[in-house]
């Protein structure tokens, strides 16, 4: 089992990275509804109830098929969210954007708006990456400073996990004075009003609000349920906002309450961000459960865009695994049968290919634990060698 | 131009029968060398015959002006090539340096008028730098012991990168094929000023404003056109659309996800598969299984580096993989895939129809006998800035692009024969100066009922560029290999839409009236081949010059109507004209002067205003009301 140092979760009494969580859902989901499923690299995953290939459902990083491709791009615009809410008339903080050309100008505006602020990234993945509690110009500069610093392996979708699959590449970069690869001079980040309160992050898809949590102060976990105490007009602007980017099928949205609210104690929300990956970890840090009602709503919205009837709901399954692409098949051969049986699943090779790369055998268990098991093999978690694709089929992978 | 034919050694306009010595010039113009503070340098070049003898003279001159550099003003520099073209196949004096001097200044003061037009400074300087270096040319011409040897040549083998400016009388041909001079194409004037990441969402919107929707445009590419009818929306960033799912660019941009997908429903895909560098034993065994010939790459290529092609045996294996050790990236994981043979064809299919389909050769040009390799490159590269698609996409003169002159046992001087092809890429890409040739009426239905198979395998891609090798697109797959190489799920609608030879298809209105109609809005018969929009600017768009920026390129564009200020943060106009016109300035209104910063445009269809004109009208000062209002008072008593 790899052992970085990142956060981890656990399905069905798996150890699994909490990136991979909206992936592994949709896929147990699939299983769990007695779906055959391809799984390739980027938390792809194709679904169908005769065969994975052509597929009926589809997903990457959980981020279902409905979600154009221009709706997510737009997702990770920031600043062309914040433009989008404006035009839809959605509260948003206080907040305008800036270059590093033009750091004293987002000085003076930090000064003129007062802090507390928060920087948040232009562009890039979600929940954007941000530095708050910003008290003066000087953290302002240090915080700039941060964020546009860049990672080789942020240039090109793949290369770093956190990043989508459909993510923009970001082949031009300059350096700093210290050498560091940074975000060219006239990319923009967003100084916006950091408001006092917690964080209410909610999960919508189609015009449904399927969870709601409370997030920690540093907005990385979720610490409670609270989709029964949000308004009917909460929720309403919960949707609203996700149906402000055109396009998006799902998100989550994040919203703090307006202090400047005549309504105290209770919401009305400014809106601070939204996302188009479901971020399934923080909802399921504030109540178990809720992984598997956001993984269930997401099978069950993209089976009614498409139209297909999903089988009845299984607890075991029983399928043909074929694992593609594995640098040394023989190794993974002789590994995979004991790991699947730690976690009380079956897996028998019945044939491995050195030459090929290819593992084919069968696959027993319950949908979270050979769900788990494939996204831990795909993300290269699993063992010492990274698949390209896997297939579990009832019977032939394709139609 | 008259055209001009090689005779012998003595070259003849056809039209004028005029034979003087001179049958070639040229004027360069070197950038400054930052490195070396060298100012940058003009050059002239007369070539020609004496005595049955080639001679070749070089004037040259700095622009610098008391250790000020010189600016070039365009008017200049027409002047000067003007000069250096009259003294093309006429009768020159030769064997006298002070008549030769003397013509030169004769025929300066031919060009007198446009001389004074051009501006006291610095236009006028830098005309004078050009009339030296030609006149140094010249009178060395005509001199008895003129050198024979092509010293700009020599010279512009290492330095044809930093030339910014040349000119080369006669010209050569504009490029042809099988007879048909390349396509041209009346929107180029209007795209060629946009932003180049944006043309491919800017030919979507154009679309969607002729079919006489609204659009909101952003900054970054961005953009949400609205029907007016049903108010739905559809947002666009680039050739990012709503037609493609996150799900099929996901699979479309890995290729190991793509191809094992393909595999899957038995569309042909290249075999092949990633090995560490220590497992080469297993990298040859696969070879081995696949059949050779096999190309070995790094499984993160960066420009070519690593790459080794055409491997035909285990032997020649062996010594690519102990190359590819060896190499930048010899530590990284590598790929064995089989070579496949073909041509390389985008072909761009929209749900279950294939639209177009553009063959693409390796960047070239043809030799005529008289121009060298570097005057056919820059003629090949002024075609190409007339196609919309190609004009940012030039020949460059790349290390590999010489390497390729080397193989040839060519160099940049080097004066091809006439209709030789002279290679100067070796894959078939139009960012690499490629051409493109337009054949989906001539491809076997087979061919395309492939391609559609592919795309349909993505989910959610309803318009795809999906790249293929074929070997004749003529015949049937079963009799032939045709192998899919990669699919692209944001738009590719360029190298279709302008093709520099066949039919250009209308790519883009059929993407854009897929993507109305997967989302259920009904589109008018008809599209507007005129439009009047209403803009409105917002952003910091008052004092910071914008209405002047903006009514320069509504008048550059031919349109008409008026620009104001609304409020402090916004600018309103109309503007009525072509629609090519008018929808390219409301994409270069998200740009503005520098001091302005544009957040929105949004664009809605009303009525023509009937200027005849356009019009920036002045914001009323408060001044500008009292003095108004103290005329009125005073008129009243």
């Amino acid at each position: 089992m790899n052992s970085e140092n990142e956060p981890h979760t656990e399905v069905g009494g798996v150890p699994l990275p909490t990136r991979l969580l909206d992936g592994y859902q949709v896929h147990r989901a699939a299983l769990a509804r007695d779906l055959n499923t391809l799984a390739l690299p980027r938390q792809v995953l194709l679904a169908g109830t005769v065969s994975a290939v052509p597929s009926e459902l589809s997903y990457t990083h959980g981020v279902p098929e409905a979600s154009g491709l221009s709706a997510v791009t737009f997702a990770q615009d920031h600043r062309l969210k914040r433009a989008l809410l404006d035009r839809a008339k959605l509260p948003t903080p206080t907040g305008a954007s800036f270059s590093w050309k033009s750091i004293s100008e987002a000085e003076k505006w930090a000064e003129k708006i007062g802090y507390p602020v928060i920087l948040r990234e232009g562009v890039g993945e979600n929940p954007v990456r941000a530095i708050g509690n910003i008290t003066s110009g000087e953290q302002l500069r240090a915080a700039f400073n941060e964020l546009r610093r860049r990672d080789k392996a942020d240039r090109t979708p793949g290369s770093n996990p956190h990043t989508a699959g459909y993510a923009t590449t970001r082949l031009t970069f300059t350096f700093d004075e210290e050498g560091n690869e940074v975000a060219p001079l006239r990319s923009r980040m967003l100084v916006e009003k950091q408001m006092p309160g917690r964080t209410v992050r909610a999960f919508v898809i189609g015009d449904e609000l399927v969870a709601a949590v409370e997030l920690d102060t540093d907005d990385s976990t979720g610490v409670r349920s609270v989709k029964h105490e949000l308004s009917a007009e909460d929720v309403a602007l919960f949707t609203q906002t996700a149906a402000a980017v055109p396009g998006l099928a799902c998100a989550t949205v994040d919203a703090v309450q307006n202090p400047e609210s005549p309504q105290q104690g209770s919401f009305p929300l400014l809106i601070t961000g939204i996302s188009e990956r479901p971020r399934i970890e923080t909802y399921a840090s504030a109540d178990a459960g809720l992984g598997d009602v956001i993984g269930d709503a997401l099978l069950n919205f993209q089976a009614g865009e498409a139209q297909v009837d999903l089988p009845a709901a299984v607890s075991t399954i029983f399928r043909r695994i074929e694992v593609e692409g594995l640098r040394h098949a023989d190794q993974v051969a002789k590994e995979l049968p004991s790991i699947a049986e730690s976690y009380g699943a079956r897996i028998s090779v019945e044939h491995s290919d050195a030459v090929s790369g290819d593992v084919v055998g069968t696959a027993s268990g319950t949908p979270e634990v050979l769900a788990a098991l494939v996204e831990l093999l795909m993300a290269g978690c699993l063992v010492d060698d990274r698949a390209a694709a896997v297939n579990y089929s009832k019977g032939s992978s394709v139609a | 131009m008259p055209e001009v034919t090689p005779r012998g050694n003595v070259l003849r306009t056809e039209d004028t029968g005029q034979t003087g010595p001179i049958f070639l010039v040229r004027l360069i113009r070197l950038r400054r060398d930052e490195e070396m503070a060298r100012p940058s340098r003009i050059y002239a070049q007369v070539v020609g015959h004496r005595a049955d003898q080639e001679i070749s003279t070089v004037g040259q001159a700095e622009l610098i002006d008391g250790g000020e550099d010189l600016l070039m003003p365009a008017a200049a520099w027409e002047v000067g090539e003007k000069l250096l073209k009259g003294l093309l196949f006429k009768d020159v004096p030769l064997g006298d340096a002070g008549q030769a001097q003397a013509f030169i200044d004769a025929m300066t003061l031919s060009e007198a008028s446009e001389i004074a037009e051009l501006q006291e400074s610095p236009g006028r300087e830098a005309f004078e730098r050009i009339r030296d270096a030609v006149k140094e040319a010249f009178v060395m011409f005509s001199a008895h012991d003129a050198p024979s040897r092509d010293d700009l040549g020599r010279m512009l083998e290492t330095k044809l990168p930093q030339v910014n400016r040349y000119f080369v009388a006669p010209e050569p041909t504009a490029p042809h094929f099988q007879g048909e001079p390349a396509n041209v194409f009346e929107d180029a004037p209007f795209i060629e000023p946009l932003p180049k990441d944006g043309t491919k969402g800017h030919l979507l919107e154009r679309e969607a404003l002729r079919y006489g929707m609204a659009s909101t445009r952003y900054p970054n590419g961005a953009f949400v056109v609205t029907d007016l009818n049903s108010q739905k929306q559809l947002g666009f960033k680039w050739g990012r659309s709503p037609l493609a799912s996150g799900v099929a660019l996901s699979i479309c941009s890995y290729k190991e996800a793509t191809r094992r997908l393909l595999k899957r429903i038995d569309v042909p895909v290249p075999h092949g598969r990633v090995f560490s560098t220590a497992d080469r034993d297993l990298a040859v065994q696969y070879a081995d299984r696949i059949g050779y010939p096999v190309v070995c790459k790094p499984v993160a290529g960066l420009r070519g580096i690593g790459v080794v092609a055409n491997i035909q045996n285990r032997e020649e294996l062996e010594d690519a993989l102990t190359l590819y050790q060896q190499s930048q990236l010899g530590d990284d994981d590598f790929v064995i895939e089989e070579h496949v043979p073909g041509e390389d064809y985008r072909i761009v299919v929209i749900g279950d129809e294939v639209v177009a389909s553009v063959v693409r050769s390796a960047a070239s040009v043809t030799g005529d006998g008289m121009h060298t390799v570097a005057d056919l490159i820059e003629y090949k590269n002024r075609a190409r800035q007339e196609n919309p698609h190609l004009s940012s996409r030039p020949i460059t003169l790349s290390e590999s692009l010489q390497y390729q002159l080397k193989l040839a046992g060519l160099t940049f001087s080097s004066i091809p024969e006439a209709g030789q092809t002279v290679l100067l890429a070796n894959s078939a890409n139009l960012s690499q100066g490629g051409d493109s040739f337009e054949i989906a009426d001539e491809m076997h239905p087979s061919i395309k009922e492939l391609a559609v198979k592919a795309v349909q395998a993505v989910p959610g891609l309803g318009f795809c560029g999906l790249d293929m090798l074929i070997e004749d697109h003529r015949k049937p797959v079963w009799e032939q290999r045709c192998t899919v190489i990669e699919l692209n799920a944001h738009a590719a609608i360029g190298s279709a839409q302008y093709p520099m030879w066949g039919t250009p298809a209308p790519v883009a209105k059929k993407f854009f009236e897929a993507t109305a109609a997967a989302s259920e809005i009904t589109l008018p018969e008809h599209q507007s081949k005129r439009l009047t929009l209403r803009f409105d600017i917002r952003g910091r768009v008052t004092g910071v010059g914008y209405r002047k920026w903006f009514g320069k390129r509504a008048r550059r564009f031919g349109l008409t109507g008026y620009v104001k200020n609304a409020s402090r943060k916004r600018v309103e106009a109309v503007v009525s004209g072509p629609a090519d016109a008018v929808s390219a300035l409301g994409y270069l209104a998200t740009t503005g002067t520098t001091k302005a910063v544009i957040t929105s445009v949004v664009m809605t269809p009303v009525e023509d205003p009937l200027m005849e004109q356009f019009q920036v009208m002045k914001t009323p000062t408060l001044r500008g009301l009292l003095r108004r209002v103290k005329r009125q008072v005073s008129q009243l008593f």
